[in-house]
Formats: structure tokens, C-alpha cells, sequence
């Protein structure tokens, strides 16, 4: 029982609850109070998931083809578009290129307490989420986006949800100004949401990591992932 | 009777549910990730309901979520929310600034109650559920409700008109699980 269950309310108690909640009602009437579009959006989206996996799966070499060519208009848009600055490309770039389709297999577990994949950047090796987290490696692929070394391993959640991790060769690049910053076991990440997609990044013994996925996964969860290994 | 929740019904109580979370949580970024982690629990498999009590399963299985998020946070350091405003540029026509400022602090004296007290009135006043619903959601009688419904109202009040976090009397304190 809570203090105060049992004893009588007071007239000034009587007087301030009336005012409480005449303050509650305003608040909750405010447009504030609306859910934001984006939320909708997100919501809308994780509910037509499976719906729109299935379709995907009907649509076969049709589906791949659309996706490819999609995948060569995005190269083509983020190669011309503007650097990150002197030292290389920017962080919204990188996570433009991670997200396009894999090019290689998966790299293989090479297992452990935390267990890592076959596949690393300078000594930054990218994790096995799979029996963590249930998001299984799928594929890789390997850029050089405005001149830095872009190394991007795919996962694949059992919803079918795709994310891609990024690490940059060389020097870390610049964090976004946009976005929050959360903070897992004494690091850093920033988590920027913007056009429908959520980037989480982050620095790892000197080189940016970079995960972008759908808007729909929470961006707690990203975070989980990232700071997973990051210790 | 029993029925599978219909999926397709979920958008219908999308709002009273973030606010829901928000004065859960005290913050509108942490509302709408809660809401996100929520749906998605939800959505991974299909769930059966008593009667057409929707929103009571949807805000036991947020108020479940939350709670079970804090244990998790709990072994970890603490989330720091914000500066976010600068990414989030709300669109949502008709807002008031000063309406809004209000709303926030609102929310985040609600936040700001301990457990009994904010999951009452969150049930009540902010999510819209009788007192016999949130009797229930809170394993509580509606006698009960009703004092700490009062209660936590005064305590808002008290806190919106002092500045101060509801029950301290002045005395700082840091956020309640």
C-alpha cells in the first residue's frame, strides 16, 4: 500500500487536485500531446512489414532488378553529392552507401564469448549479433567513398529487417551536429533520425562506425547493438 | 469473450498511448521509441483480448515495456535525452510555443511522481480509462484509485506552482524509476 492510501483527502488536497487537474486536461488536449507523423508513419510501417516482405518475396528477379538499379541511382547521387569535409566523407554518406545491397557473402562467425565475424577494419572487428541479438549477418560489401575505405556488413533480423553496420577506414570523421547523443557503458553514440531512417554512429578505437536501418527499429535497440561489442 | 487483436485497429490509439508514454517517461523522444518497442512486441505474434478492452491490453503491455526497459537501464548508465528539438522541427500545424512549454512541464511533473501515484493518473487522466480499468491495470481497489488519482493530481498542481518535482517539498531529487 502506498503512503497516504488510507488517510483521508484534505480540503486543500481537494482544492490542488482540481487545479492538477485542470492543468492535466490542457496538456493532454494540447496538439503537443498528438502523437508526432513520423511515429504514425513508423507504426504504419512496422505493421505492413511482414506485408510488404511477402510481396517482396512474390516479386523475385523483378524485385532484385528494381533494387539494383535503385542501388546504382543512390551510388551515383551519393559519389557526386558534397564530402564531409578535408578528411573524408561524411557520416550520412557512409550510411547512404552501407545501405545499399550486398555485394559479397556474409562473413562467417568466428565465434568467442562475444562472439565476432570474420571481417574486420584496422583492428575493428564487426560483431555476431545472431544469438544476442537474433540479427544474423547476410552479406558485405566494400566502397571508397570520397577517398576513405568503407568496409559494411548487412544484417537480418527474423522479422526480415535489414540493417547495415559501416566501419571507415583511417581517421575518425566528424559526428552530425544533428540528433541526440546517448550514452552506453562510458561511450558515446548519436543517433540522428531523418528520412525514414534511423543512423546511429559512433567512434570504436579511432574509426567511425556507422549503422543505418529503417526508421521502425527503435533507436534504443541500435544502440544496444552498438555498444554491444564496444567495451 | 476472447478475440484476436486486430492489427489493423492499433493506429487508432496511437495518441493516447504515446501520451500515455510520455508521462511514463517524461520525455517525447523516449515516448515514441516506447511506443515503437511496444508495437513491435505486439506485433510479433497474434494476441488474444478479453472483450474490446484494446486500449487496456495496449497500455498494460506499454506500462510492462517501460518498466521492464528501467530494470534493464538500470545495469547500465543512464540514458541522456536531448538536444534533440534541433533535429525535430514539429510540423504539426496549429502549435502554440507557449502551449507547448506548458505541455511539457506538464508531462514532466507527471513523470516526475513516484510509480503508485503516476501509474493512476496516467491510466486515468492522461490514457482515459475508468477506475474500475485501472484498478485492475494496477492490481489496486477503486477506492484506492481514487485517493492516490486525487493525490497525484495535488501533487502536480503543487509542483507546476513551485517549480519543484511533486513531493519534495523543495528537496531535489532524481527521476523516479
Amino acid at each position: 500500500m502506498t503512503e497516504g492510501d488510507d488517510t483521508p483527502i484534505t480540503e486543500e488536497e481537494r482544492v490542488l487536485a482540481a487545479r492538477g487537474a485542470e492543468a492535466i486536461a490542457r496538456a493532454v488536449a494540447s496538439p503537443e500531446a498528438q502523437a508526432p507523423a513520423r511515429l504514425r508513419e513508423s507504426l504504419e510501417a512496422q505493421r505492413g512489414g511482414a506485408r510488404t516482405r511477402r510481396a517482396r518475396s512474390r516479386l523475385g528477379w523483378l524485385g532484385v532488378l528494381a533494387g539494383g538499379v535503385a542501388a546504382v541511382v543512390i551510388a551515383v547521387v551519393v559519389i557526386s553529392g558534397g564530402s564531409g569535409g578535408p578528411g573524408g566523407p561524411s557520416v550520412f554518406q557512409v550510411a547512404a552507401v552501407a545501405r545499399l545491397a550486398p555485394t559479397k557473402p556474409a562473413p562467417s562467425s568466428v565465434g568467442g564469448l562475444q562472439p565476432k565475424l570474420e571481417a574486420e577494419v584496422s583492428g575493428v572487428p564487426f560483431p555476431d549479433w545472431r544469438q544476442e541479438f537474433d540479427w544474423e549477418a547476410t552479406g558485405r560489401r566494400d566502397d571508397t567513398v570520397d577517398g576513405r575505405s568503407v568496409t559494411t556488413v548487412t544484417y537480418r533480423n527474423r522479422d526480415g529487417v535489414e540493417l547495415a553496420y559501416a566501419i571507415v577506414d583511417g581517421d575518425a570523421l566528424p559526428a552530425p551536429d544533428a540528433g541526440r547523443e546517448i550514452q552506453r557503458r562510458g561511450f558515446s553514440y548519436r543517433v540522428v533520425r531523418r528520412d525514414e531512417r534511423t543512423v546511429v554512429t559512433w567512434e570504436e578505437q579511432g574509426h567511425t562506425c556507422v549503422i543505418d536501418a529503417p526508421g521502425t527499429v527503435p533507436s534504443g535497440t541500435l544502440v544496444d547493438l552498438a555498444a554491444w561489442d564496444n567495451v | 469473450m476472447e478475440r484476436l487483436l486486430d492489427p489493423s485497429a492499433l493506429g487508432d490509439h496511437v495518441d493516447r498511448l504515446y501520451r500515455a508514454a510520455w508521462g511514463l517517461c517524461g520525455s517525447r523522444e523516449d515516448a515514441e521509441d516506447l511506443v515503437q518497442e511496444t508495437y513491435a512486441r505486439i506485433l510479433a505474434k497474434p494476441r488474444t483480448i478479453r472483450g474490446d478492452d484494446d486500449i487496456g491490453y495496449l497500455l498494460r503491455a506499454l506500462r510492462n515495456q517501460f518498466y521492464s526497459q528501467h530494470r534493464r537501464a538500470s545495469h547500465r548508465p543512464r540514458t541522456e535525452p536531448l538536444p534533440e528539438d534541433r533535429e525535430f522541427v514539429d510540423p504539426r500545424a496549429g502549435l502554440r510555443p507557449d502551449e507547448a512549454v506548458a505541455a511539457r512541464e506538464v508531462f514532466a511533473r507527471i513523470a516526475d511522481l513516484t510509480p503508485d501515484f503516476r501509474d493512476v493518473l496516467v491510466a486515468v487522466d492522461v490514457a482515459g480509462l475508468s477506475y474500475a480499468e485501472t484498478a485492475t491495470l494496477v492490481g489496486a481497489k477503486e477506492a484506492t484509485v481514487t485517493s492516490r488519482l486525487f493525490r497525484a493530481r495535488a501533487q502536480v498542481a503543487r509542483a507546476l506552482g513551485s517549480g519543484m518535482e511533486p513531493g519534495t517539498e523543495g528537496v531535489p531529487t532524481e527521476r523516479r524509476p
